[in-house]
């Protein structure tokens, strides 16, 4: 009888506290799935929808993420420069590109788990837009990434920190087709560091 | 022996069984998910804007410093919910959410009359119902369907640059998000 109970406890144990631990890692350690690459940059059109799969709706209701809808745009990620090495602001950092398709887009700095940023100064440019940059005559744009102040286009970064860029596309083809469309996005090049 | 082995083998079933069961409870059952975070901070029948340094917009995707966002909850369960205002400087968009936080449905400013915000928002009966009398004052307003009793609009309208941070901040001052 005793030994009975005893395997029902153990079962039990296991069945509840397993299962427990195997839904919190399966949260927090699997990456999303149906992301789109373009380039080193990565956006996750199914995240927040209705197709999204149970991973990703649990982490939506734990973390009440609100995903952009198909019509408004889309959120682009790079977590890495063009040579795979990831991003941190003890480096400069230079983006390059010519035409997005979309009406708009905008460029900000994220912490490394895509969170606000803190400990970038009031009045540094910790974001910029589409429509306020500096352009060359081609129709080309260069943005530098940095700590310091940089001259031309400059994204703020603060001090000592890992970071992601987010690339937001507004009313994209891009969002819409779910990235069958053909675009390109800007290059993340590597310029010096301090470190 | 033998006991043991089957008691490892029947939880590690049941582990599987719970994982299941949790992985398709959390979204239900979940307590601080973007409903109760906008609960605390949004009126009914108005858009209140989410501030930069609020819990929800810490986590929001697309929490874009370039935006001012504004969100706004309802009920569809007496009716249909019309959602007005005035035309923006520059572009806007917004989303509809179902109650668990997924996306049902979204729009920008080219799909409206002028570009000003003119969205009714019905479930698939309450569409039936205008398709069969359709009221003078909504022939131009944009229909979205959401097939649910409880949800609410997140709506994002650019600010080009500071200068125009007046001007948008008027534009969702003027918008409302009212029964019909």
């Amino acid at each position: 009888m005793l030994r009975n109970l005893l395997v029902i406890a153990v079962a039990l144990v296991i069945a509840i506290g397993g299962g427990a631990w195997l839904t919190s890692l399966a949260m927090n350690e699997t990456g999303q799935f149906g992301g789109v690459t373009i380039g080193g940059w990565t956006a996750y059109p199914l995240e927040g929808t209705l197709e999204a799969d149970p991973y990703a709706k649990a982490r939506l209701a734990r973390d009440a993420a609100l995903a952009i809808g198909a019509a408004e745009g889309v959120t682009f990620y790079a977590s890495a420069d063009d040579a795979g090495e990831r991003l941190t602001s003890d480096c400069d950092y230079t983006v390059e590109g010519r035409t997005i398709s979309a009406r708009l887009w905008t460029l900000h700095p994220l912490s490394p788990d895509s969170n606000r940023l803190a400990g970038i100064p009031d009045k540094w440019p910790a974001f910029l837009n589409s429509e306020t940059i500096a352009y060359d005559a081609d129709g080309s744009f260069r943005i530098t990434v940095s700590a310091f102040a940089r001259p031309y286009n400059w994204l703020a970064l603060p001090k000592n920190s890992g970071f992601v860029l987010a690339l937001n596309l507004y009313d994209s083809p891009v969002a819409t087709n779910k990235g069958l469309v053909e675009t390109s996005l800007p290059k993340v090049t590597r310029g010096e560091c301090n470190g | 022996m033998g006991k043991l082995v089957y008691a490892l083998a029947l939880g590690l079933v049941g582990a599987l069984l719970v994982h299941i069961a949790t992985l398709f409870l959390i979204p239900r059952m979940a307590e601080n998910d973007a409903w109760a975070r906008l609960s605390r901070t949004t009126q009914p029948g108005a858009f209140t804007t989410i501030d930069a340094a609020s819990d929800i917009a810490a986590s929001m995707q697309a929490f874009d410093p370039n935006f001012i966002i504004a969100a706004c909850q309802f009920s569809l369960a007496d009716g249909p919910v019309s959602l007005t205002g005035s035309a923006a400087p520059d572009f806007w968009s917004l989303s509809i959410f179902n109650r668990q936080g997924a996306n049902i449905f979204s729009i920008n400013d080219r799909s409206m009359q002028d570009g000003a915000l003119d969205v009714v928002v019905a479930t698939p009966l309450q569409l039936i119902e205008f398709q069969k009398d359709m009221p003078a004052e909504l022939v131009n307003s944009v229909f979205a369907e959401a097939d649910v009793r409880d949800g609410f609009v997140v709506m994002r309208a650019f600010v080009p640059e500071v200068s125009m941070r007046a001007q948008v901040m008027n534009f969702i001052r003027s918008a409302s998000c009212e029964p019909l």
